[in-house]
């Protein structure tokens, strides 16, 4: 856990501040390209595998408790947690998605397996949301915007039907509140952000 | 891939320099298309064109029921009307970033989900985005009402305890992820700011301006004057998740 910083506005001394960061298992965005990982943002981590949480299993039972068997979709980067106490920036290690990248519509999940958990605790975080093809203009697929359901977005949408569908396989599921709300432009012109929940999926060793 | 352009205020309109091929836009939306492909801050030919304030993305996902305020949640307002909390912006452009989209977002609450959004945010300078790969703006100002949304609400071992204020009338300030989230504690609102650089995220905190009372958010945002010198300190319970909605 590092130092959350606290200044007092009126002269805002930040001064000696370091911050809180995310949970510690990763940063808080996927990002589009790799190397240092910083600065090109496009999805919030919102899903959490852990006991037998690694990457391999993780996507292995998301498929058989979702049926989200597809795995098409672009590449994308994330810091995560490495085994020597740092962050390393790692392209992620699997996909899943409830259909093909030129259907309609599909709830999709990109997993990163955490280096840096304990080998008693194996953990894998996502990016799950939902998606749309948007043919105009050239745009692709693009997630739903907020207010797009009761659910919120497309991220709070893809966070909440996983959840759904491991509590309905009988896995232990919660949600913890994690802050990460901002909002990123998709290639339609809206925006969608998290509402900050994520969920939390016991997979038992 | 973000975008930046020169503002400066001349009139009651500002006005963005950039080269003739945005020069030619006639609307917002128009000119977010053309921009797309167009780094402002390498435009050579300089021309002007009139930026209004945009109008305000209402993504308020409630019914009638959810207009009214509990101690713990706010009743959602629509995007045309003025927010029931305090809201904070930056203006109408910061560093060369010019206010590009306005987002009222006030969902359902569900019991099965700890939190709902519910915010007003004011967007600054633009981004690429592409198939499958949404992009971050530069930089993003969120207020929430303090009962729903403050320190209180993040897990205890995620969040250490706040160092004592060294002056009991100020706003209070956290920071997160490296810097790239910051939020303002300040009387009964938490404003959370995002963006892709620390130091911009951190100059933009002690840069908040208020909302005029009683304007809707753009209305708000066209009327704001100058940042205060001082904000005033979170009002009591905002800080332990004891506030009540209900004022």
């Amino acid at each position: 856990m590092l130092g959350l910083a606290v200044a007092i506005f009126g002269s805002l001394a930040f001064a000696g501040a370091s911050s809180a960061d995310f949970p510690t298992f990763s940063h808080a965005y996927t990002q589009r390209t790799g190397g240092d990982c910083q600065n090109d943002g496009s999805d919030p981590v919102d899903a959490l595998y852990y006991d037998h949480g690694g990457a391999t299993n993780a996507t292995t039972v998301t498929a058989n408790a979702t049926g989200w068997n597809h795995n098409s979709g672009d590449p994308q980067w994330l810091s995560v947690h490495a085994a020597n106490g740092g962050y390393n920036c790692h392209l992620m290690d699997y996909q899943n998605a409830s259909a093909g990248d030129l259907h309609i519509t599909r709830y999709h999940i990109r997993i990163w397996g955490i280096p840096g958990s304990p080998p008693d605790n194996h953990k894998s975080v996502g990016d799950a949301h939902h998606e749309r093809i948007v043919p105009e203009d050239g745009c692709g697929d693009s997630v739903y915007p907020n207010g797009h359901s009761a659910d919120g977005s497309g991220f709070d949408e893809g966070r909440e039907e996983l959840g759904r569908q491991f509590i309905a396989d009988g896995f232990r599921v919660t949600e913890d509140i994690w802050g990460n709300t901002a909002n990123f432009k998709q290639c339609d012109g809206q925006f969608a952000g998290s509402n900050g929940v994520g969920v939390q999926i016991q997979l038992p060793i | 891939m973000t975008f930046r352009a020169n503002l400066s205020a001349e009139g009651p309109e500002l006005r963005l320099h950039s080269n003739r091929v945005f020069g030619a836009c006639m609307t917002i939306g128009v000119c977010g298309l053309v921009a797309a492909g167009t780094r402002l801050s390498h435009s050579t030919a300089q021309s002007t064109v009139q930026v209004p304030v945009p109008r305000v993305s209402d993504q308020v996902f409630s019914s009638t029921t959810d207009r009214q305020t509990t101690r713990t949640k706010m009743g959602c307002t629509p995007g045309s009307q003025p927010t029931n909390f305090a809201a904070y912006s930056l203006g109408r452009s910061f560093n060369g970033l010019p206010l590009m989209a306005i987002l009222r977002r006030c969902d359902l609450p569900q019991a099965s989900q700890p939190t709902r959004a519910n915010y007003l945010s004011y967007i600054y300078g633009d981004c690429v985005s592409g198939s499958d790969q949404g992009c971050q703006p530069p930089l993003e100002v969120q207020t929430w009402p303090a009962c729903e949304r403050s320190l209180a609400s993040y897990a205890s071992n995620e969040i250490p305890s706040l160092d004592p204020p060294a002056n009991d009338s100020a706003a209070r300030v956290a920071v997160f992820d490296g810097g790239n989230r910051t939020e303002v504690y300040t009387d009964r609102s938490t404003v959370v700011i995002f963006g892709t650089d620390p130091g911009e995220v951190k100059a933009a905190a002690a840069s908040l301006i208020p909302n005029p009372p009683n304007l809707a958010p753009n209305t708000a945002v066209a009327s704001s004057g100058q940042a205060p010198s001082s904000l005033p300190a979170p009002a009591p319970g905002s800080l332990t998740g004891t506030l009540s909605c209900i004022s």
